[in-house]
């Protein structure tokens, strides 16, 4: 089954073969994962997110449009639950503090975790549109149909990001680790 | 300054949509700017770091997958639906907000969730057709023909009126895998025609006669789908003369005999007092963190978002400290703060006890002054540090004042100078404020 295209997945699964679902989970639950962990920042909650994003995608497959491309409609259904996941963490009083200690300096030295940490100091728009380029290289058109944005606006959004997580990261003492 | 167009041309390279000939031009502008050299040089870094992408727990898929055998398997639009759609423009899935609103199933009687779903499959699984209807009521034929390995339709007879307690009493005598074979030649139509010709006393009649063991092999047997219509087939009234005839001891094993996501779903048919009841009396402290580590974080939401605010607070005020603390463990962050809430002070400190630095900060920081004073104490100097750092002038003051003499002068001097003014004059108010409090109580006249 693995060799089957997505569209071929999505339809056996509409026709009752849920290990089509199976295979389409295991394509792109790497991607769908890092783009809820480098979202939110904890493992925990990015697992959570990206089952939660699985069993919506499979609630309401029946309304994927096959002219378009799975995996766009996937991480759609990825970014949407992430920003859920960090505006519900919002309305519980900022628990992006809360994981942060007081002298800006988190407990373990993990090169992954303090780039992690850098990115959370994002906000949530840098954040999505740096995300999504990097979680498959998506060409701006793509990552724009997938936040609702103009293409050129993706364009200017990833450069600021990327200028700020630049910033971020020299001072968070990074630079040696490019 | 790069000029804009430069920057563009440098960022396109970085993500590789630029043609040779402008790869060429940035290359040239690499070589003779040094600041679009560094440009380049970082943009270029930073795709390096991003591009990482993060280790699949492995858990992952099987979670899903578990989750979705219990759903129903998407329908495929019809034409006519998918123009509807078009024109109407239903939203995608990532616009649907889920509404997962309670069902208003409160049965007084139905003291388990469980034992209403055991009991309702029950009556389709087993039940027999009525011996009070004369015209099509059905028997048993011979007790020794369902002792024969091959069960035919034949076998069941459809034949005159019979008293349901003989009836009962043949329906006992055949074997648990008799009982469930026949049952499971019928459809579900078929056993819900059969149990609609009985009334509610003879119903309960017939199931008292078959033991829990033979319950919960039928409930197995039958699938979800079946279970759900069956459940949802049978009158609250039945159901609560049907439980009043089970012995306590059969409804912990159905219950026990159930899987965690049944459990799960029955439980949520039952009111706020019951499902505190139930989860104390039925769910072990192993059977609880399971029950919350194995739902999906979906599962999770929409069983919190069917209880009220008095139904969580009684669930938690069922569960002994260590249960609570066991169960905080397995949650995710915002399920853990919205836990903790509502948990009293040594239960508090019992789970903080259990938790990873940066997650105790982020509980400490939703205590009221009192709580966080004694969670304080319970703290690591380190924490202590970086918790009080985070603190409002308020919460300074407040915990300030709630603390000894000689800690209150310890951290006293890390309050930053241009806070302290404000700080000491706010634990001032507070002790005041406080000792006033306790005089008046004192005195009685508060």
């Amino acid at each position: 089954m693995i060799h089957l295209g997505d569209n071929e997945l999505v339809q056996r699964t509409l026709g009752g073969d849920r290990n089509a679902f199976g295979t389409l989970v295991e394509r792109y639950q790497a991607q769908v994962f890092t783009i809820a962990w480098r979202m939110l920042g904890v493992r925990e909650e990015a697992e959570d997110v990206a089952q939660a994003v699985y069993l919506k995608a499979y609630e309401k497959l029946n309304t994927f449009d096959t002219r378009y491309r799975f995996f766009s409609w996937i991480y759609r259904i990825a970014h949407n639950e992430s920003v859920n996941a960090i505006e519900r963490r919002s309305r519980m009083q900022g628990l992006d503090e809360g994981l942060e200690s007081a002298d800006g300096h988190l407990e373990s030295p993990d090169l992954p975790e303090i780039i992690q940490k850098c990115i959370s100091q994002l906000d949530v728009n840098h954040r999505s549109v740096l995300v999504l380029k990097y979680v498959q290289d998506l060409p701006y058109e793509e990552i724009a149909g997938i936040l609702g944005i103009p293409a050129k606006t993706v364009k200017s959004r990833l450069f600021s990001a990327r200028t700020i997580l630049r910033q971020i990261m020299s001072r968070e003492g990074l630079a040696d680790h490019d | 300054m790069i000029d804009q167009t430069i920057r563009d041309l440098v960022q396109s390279e970085v993500d590789g949509v630029n043609g040779p000939a402008e790869s060429a031009r940035v290359q040239a502008l690499v070589r003779e700017s040094a600041e679009v050299a560094g440009l380049y040089n970082d943009l270029k870094a930073i795709a390096g770091v991003l591009h990482q992408s993060a280790a699949v727990p492995p858990t992952l898929k099987p979670a899903v997958m578990r989750a979705v055998e219990r759903m129903p398997v998407p329908r495929r639009l019809t034409l006519l639906q998918r123009v509807f759609n078009i024109i109407a423009h239903t939203p995608s899935p990532v616009e649907v907000v889920m509404s997962n609103r309670p069902k208003s199933v409160r049965n007084r009687v139905a003291i388990t969730g469980v034992a209403l779903g055991v009991i309702a499959l029950a009556y389709f699984t087993f039940f027999y057709p009525s011996p009070f209807d004369d015209e099509a009521a059905g028997t048993i034929g011979s007790v020794k023909k369902y002792r024969s390995e091959q069960i035919s339709a034949n076998d069941v007879q459809i034949a005159g009126a019979d008293a349901t307690e003989a009836a009962a009493q043949r329906f006992a005598r055949i074997s648990a895998s008799d009982k469930a074979a026949l049952a499971d030649r019928m459809n579900l139509e078929e056993r819900k025609a059969m149990l609609d010709r009985m009334g509610v006393a003879q119903r309960a009649a017939l199931y008292a006669s078959t033991s829990a063991t033979e319950r919960i092999a039928a409930w197995d047997r039958v699938s979800m789908t079946d279970r759900t219509k069956a459940l949802a087939a049978v009158p609250v009234n039945e159901k609560a003369s049907m439980v009043d005839r089970l012995a306590m001891t059969d409804r912990v094993k159905a219950f026990n005999a159930l899987p965690v996501a049944e459990k799960a779903q029955l439980v949520d048919r039952l009111a706020a007092a019951e499902k505190a009841e139930v989860f104390q009396a039925y769910a072990s402290t192993e059977a609880k963190a399971t029950l919350a580590a194995n739902s999906s974080v979906t599962e999770r939401a929409a069983a919190a978002s069917k209880m009220t605010a008095e139904a969580k607070a009684l669930v938690a005020e069922k569960m002994v400290c260590t249960e609570r603390a066991k169960a905080l463990d397995r949650m995710p962050a915002e399920a853990k703060i919205s836990m903790w809430d509502r948990m009293p002070a040594e239960a508090k400190i019992s789970a903080l006890d259990r938790l990873p630095r940066t997650e105790k900060l982020a509980m400490l920081d939703r205590l009221p002054a009192e709580g966080r004073g004694i969670l304080f104490a319970s703290m690591s100097v380190e924490e202590r540090m970086s918790s009080f750092a985070k603190m409002s002038v308020d919460q300074k003051a407040e915990l300030l004042g709630s603390l000894p003499l000689e800690e209150r002068a310890f951290l006293g001097s890390k309050v930053p100078v241009e806070m302290r003014t404000a700080v000491d004059g706010k634990t001032a108010e507070f002790e005041s404020r406080t000792a006033s409090d306790a005089e008046r109580s004192a005195r009685g006249t508060d």
